[in-house]
């Protein structure tokens, strides 16, 4: 192997300990031979495994679960509350066609008021009108009828 | 860590909470540890891991058993930590070209332990966040190559050109970073 192969194989396998049996002696019988790959080892080892191995390990704080234990707690309340809602919602789906139904009477109903109150209106209007005229007509004629010469128009125009 | 019993995530999907319990004390220091090397701060650490277990809570019956409870929990950490970073902005990855030494200036460790925690946490801090989950989960978690690829859902290969990568370039910048190193 060259150099270059065992220097990569230096910062990876060989330092993880992830090389074949046949690898590493293949690796080690180079290291004996090349003081360059040699001392890149030695180096590699002390800067990039020793510090590392000898970290103390990091413990969780023992009040973590405690913590942990009460958002889970609250969690599963607010899931109950939501299942809650989520029935609650449910039901009132179930219900929906006649919601709908309900819903497309009553607009129904409201057009039918809209449409039709202002043509009564307009109709009643009409009525009355004809009705004015029709007595004026009718208190016109019955007028007429007192006597020719004593009409109020005569005594008006006369 | 110990495997969780079939019988244990059944309970624990049925809303049994001290089955449930019993995962999260298999899972937590993993979760916790990742999280606090992530985002560097221990009150987004337990923000990120109450995430975690939330969620993980919420999905378990949902959880199909094609991949192991161990790499669906480790997922869902990674994918919860990367986008919880990513939505606070916090630590984008630094450059030392960017900010200079002054960046990684600390007060002197107390204690040889906080000495190396202090010289892994400079280490990782000029790594992008790609680059220094795969150091993290491969160095200090100690994850196979392959159970790496199974929890990023990325081929195995990436994982070794991403630790490639990474380590090359802490081989590079490791005298700016840890300046008192010989």
């Amino acid at each position: 192997m060259k150099c270059k192969q065992i220097k990569e194989l230096v910062l990876t396998d060989y330092l993880d300990d992830q090389v074949s049996k046949e690898q590493k002696q293949s690796i080690e019988e180079h290291l004996t031979q090349c003081t360059a790959c040699r001392e890149f080892a030695a180096e590699a080892k002390e800067v990039l495994k020793n510090p590392f191995e000898s970290v103390q390990p990091i413990k969780a704080p023992d009040h973590l679960w405690n913590k942990i234990e009460g958002a889970i707690e609250k969690h599963r309340q607010e899931s109950l509350i939501q299942k809650a809602w989520d029935a609650l919602s449910g039901t009132f789906a179930a219900h929906k066609p006649v919601f709908a139904l309900s819903t497309v009477a009553a607009t129904i109903l409201l057009l039918v008021a809209v449409v039709k109150i202002p043509a009564w209106q307009t109709q009643t209007a009409a009525n009355d009108y004809l009705n004015e005229q029709f007595e004026y007509l009718v208190y016109s004629d019955d007028q007429t009828d007192v006597g020719l010469s004593d009409t109020w128009v005569d005594e008006y125009f006369l | 860590m110990k495997p969780v019993a079939l019988e244990t995530i059944t309970k624990a999907a049925q809303g049994d909470l001290y089955a449930f319990e019993e995962i999260y004390r298999t899972f937590c220091n993993f979760v916790y540890s990742i999280s606090w090397r992530m985002s560097g701060n221990n009150e987004d650490a337990e923000e990120i891991t109450q995430d975690v277990f939330l969620k993980v809570h919420k999905s378990l019956k949902n959880f199909e058993r094609r991949s192991s409870l161990k790499t669906w929990i480790y997922r869902i950490t990674i994918n919860t930590t990367i986008n919880y970073q990513k939505r606070k902005h916090l630590k984008t990855p630094v450059s030392l070209d960017e900010v200079g030494i002054e960046k990684f200036a600390s007060p002197l460790p107390s204690s040889p332990d906080e000495e190396i925690q202090d010289r892994v946490n400079k280490l990782l801090s000029v790594l992008n966040d790609d680059q220094k989950i795969c150091m993290i989960l491969r160095n200090i978690e100690g994850l196979s190559y392959e159970e790496i690829a199974q929890s990023l859902k990325i081929n195995i290969n990436t994982v070794r050109t991403r630790l490639k990568r990474a380590r090359e370039k802490l081989l590079s910048l490791r005298k700016e970073v840890v300046p008192y190193e010989v």
